[in-house]
């Protein structure tokens, strides 16, 4: 109950709050092509954007708990070693991701600060282990990061935006028609999404999420900075109370801007935004292959974590 | 009364195949397949031992590989047997069998229409069968109920080890299922799976998803061919209109997946093609051809109706299995609540 009342009053705030600032003066400099039904035309195949740090980066911005499996972060770093077989990508930008707050930094309450550096620390559990890693959705805006296995492909048909997404072969579709979201008892891996056309961007209120993701995470930690700061994005975890707001903006025929506010009062201190160049129009023969995820991390889920997945799951879903 | 008229059905019909039939032997591309594809591939690329190459739904560029290379049961063939130049007249014979045989077929399909005139299939479709446990007829376990069966004449025509392997596999369904495991189930099978999914129709491509483990079929519409051998668990996926039917082609399977959970299975030579024609705006007829010579005798067919779900506000929620398995790891209540 006085959780509750908690989670009422802060939502209530985040009601007032108003932003301040128009990031990056984006939005309505470029006069994208039009669908023939008249929505702005996002149609195409994509590649993520240039890597870029989530926070401004420090090497300090997180710290081993005490007593904390120094080996499991040493290891999980690895995974973050460039990708020859990646798409090419363009050049790092070494601005943070975060404008808002304005110091750069993810505004964590205390606890949950503590509570990520555990999860960063206990990597080797399975509960704690990155929820990519064991093939859950990626959620959002954790979908639309720029690793390389992050690309997409923009459908529009009248009354819809469907994204499809390489990675774990997700998709969604964010109906336009201003229906409510469903049922809070409903819980998605992509969250549930309504948009709406401002001008020339597409805004898109996501809710419903599960608990079981990440806000963000991804693998590019800026020069210097060890892969276990908080400057990489990884284990910022959320309630289910989490709330995003994206904007997807043209900014030029091949680029798409992305601006996400993300809201839970249950984990942060104050709503936050983070903005970036998102998506990069693809070469002309790309294409979106299957991305079987679950059927081929088996063995790495054992290995990192001692659990023998591959007889769970013979048993779980009987 | 009802005899005759399907007696001129059926001349009409014989006339429309006979005829550019007997001009296609004259084409360059017929001998050399004569001597070569035919004994496997059967006359006029109808399929035997072989899968059918009409209507051929790989580039010649695609041809050439496997015709040196061999694919699956198919042995490398030398330029001696058959040159370069003659794998290309034989792809051009086989193309101009395809552009003959893609008869359109009279539909009385009367529902929405997309711009470009084909039949509007966007939407959140279902079907209605128990295919997913058995596409055979069975009769009710606990848990699974009784059906009639999806599959014409009720025959699968086993090769007779393949028999014993499938009675293997029912015997040992409740771990040896694919689907249990929360693997991609595969084509046609995801098709069938007790889950809703939904069409989302362009111009340009078909593309289905599915609410069972966010599946995925992108099928593309677009002419193009099958790319070069890689192993998918849902195949790859090229699509065509005939008529008011779309036609989808599918190949490069990986052979670890199951027609239901009743072990009914296939190689990795399997080659399916679905024709999925709407018989009204909320009834699709579901026909699915398959083919693989490694496991069966002969080709053979499953058809079942699809139904257009109509419930107002309705969207693909979530089943997402390989939360259900960590569950069970951590002993914690995932997501899903």
């Amino acid at each position: 109950m006085r959780v509750r009342c908690f989670v009422c009053g802060v939502a209530v705030a985040a009601l007032l709050w108003v932003p301040v600032f128009a990031y990056g003066g984006q939005e309505g400099t470029y006069a994208p092509p039009r669908t023939p039904w008249g929505d702005p035309d996002f149609r195409g195949h994509y590649l993520p954007g240039p890597s870029q740090p989530m926070e401004t980066p420090t090497n300090d911005s997180w710290r081993l708990p005490e007593g904390a499996n120094v080996g499991q972060g040493a290891a999980f770093s690895r995974f973050f070693e460039p990708d020859p077989d990646a798409p090419p990508r363009a050049a790092r930008v070494t601005t943070p991701m975060v404008v808002d707050p304005a110091d750069g930094r993810i505004p964590f309450q205390p606890w949950a600060a503590e509570q990520r550096g555990e999860i960063m620390a206990r990597q080797d559990q399975l509960e704690h282990l990155d929820p990519r890693v064991k093939c859950l959705p990626s959620a959002l805006p954790r979908a639309h990061l720029p690793v390389g296995y992050n690309t997409y492909q923009i459908e529009q048909i009248p009354g819809y935006v469907v994204m499809l997404y390489e990675w774990n072969h997700l998709y969604r579709y964010i109906p336009l028609d201003g229906r409510p979201h469903v049922n809070a008892d409903i819980r998605l891996g992509m969250g549930d999404s309504r948009g709406h056309w401002e001008g020339n961007t597409l805004v898109v209120d996501v809710t419903n999420f599960t608990e079981n993701t990440w806000v963000v995470g991804h693998g590019a930690p800026p020069e210097g900075a060890p892969a276990s700061a908080l400057s990489t994005g990884h284990g910022v975890f959320h309630s289910d109370a989490l709330h995003v707001v994206e904007r997807f903006t043209l900014t030029d025929a091949d680029t798409i801007h992305y601006e996400v506010t993300i809201e839970d009062p249950e984990v942060f201190t104050q709503p936050w935004t983070i903005a970036f160049d998102a998506l990069t129009r693809a070469p002309e023969d790309h294409m979106l292959f299957e991305y079987a995820c679950h059927e081929g991390n088996g063995r790495n889920i054992s290995l990192m974590t001692g659990a023998d997945i591959d007889a769970a799951r013979v048993h779980a879903t009987r | 009364m009802k005899r005759t008229r399907s007696l001129g059905v059926a001349c009409i019909l014989l006339v429309l195949v006979m005829v550019p039939a007997a001009a296609a032997q004259d084409h360059p591309g017929a001998q050399p397949y004569k001597q070569v594809c035919q004994l496997c591939h059967g006359s006029e690329g109808r399929g035997d031992l072989g899968p059918s190459l009409v209507p051929l739904g790989f580039d010649v560029d695609y041809v050439l590989a496997v015709v040196r290379e061999g694919y699956s049961q198919m042995p490398p063939i030398s330029t001696r047997e058959l040159s370069d130049d003659a794998v290309r007249q034989v792809v051009a014979y086989l193309e101009s069998l395809s552009s003959q045989t893609s008869g359109v077929v009279a539909s009385s399909y009367d529902g929405p229409r997309t711009a470009e005139g084909q039949p509007d299939l966007n939407g959140i479709w279902q079907v209605l069968t128990t295919a997913a446990w058995d596409i055979r007829a069975h009769n009710a376990q606990d848990g699974v109920p009784a059906g009639l069966g999806v599959v014409e004449g009720n025959d699968i025509p086993y090769q007779g080890w393949a028999v014993t392997q499938q009675q293997e596999n029912y015997a040992n369904r409740m771990t040896a299922d694919p689907v249990g495991q929360c693997y991609l189930p595969g084509v046609p099978r995801i098709t069938y799976m007790p889950f809703p999914f939904r069409i989302l129709q362009t111009p340009d491509h078909v593309i289905m998803t599915y609410e069972f483990a966010h599946v995925v079929r992108i099928i593309y519409t677009d002419g193009s061919p099958h790319p070069l051998p890689n192993d998918f668990w849902m195949g790859d996926s090229r699509g065509r209109w005939e008529g008011d039917t779309f036609v989808v082609d599918t190949t490069h399977f990986n052979g670890r997946t199951w027609f239901d959970a009743a072990g009914n299975f296939h190689s990795d030579a399997l080659h399916v093609v679905e024709r999925y024609t709407p018989t009204s705006a909320a009834h699709i007829d579901y026909e699915v051809l398959i083919e693989d010579p490694t496991v069966f005798t002969r080709p053979w067919t499953m058809r079942m109706p699809l139904y257009r779900r109509v419930e107002e506000g309705l969207q693909l929620l979530d089943y997402d299995c390989v939360d259900f398995i960590l569950q069970s790891l951590t002993g914690q209540e995932g997501g899903a609540r």
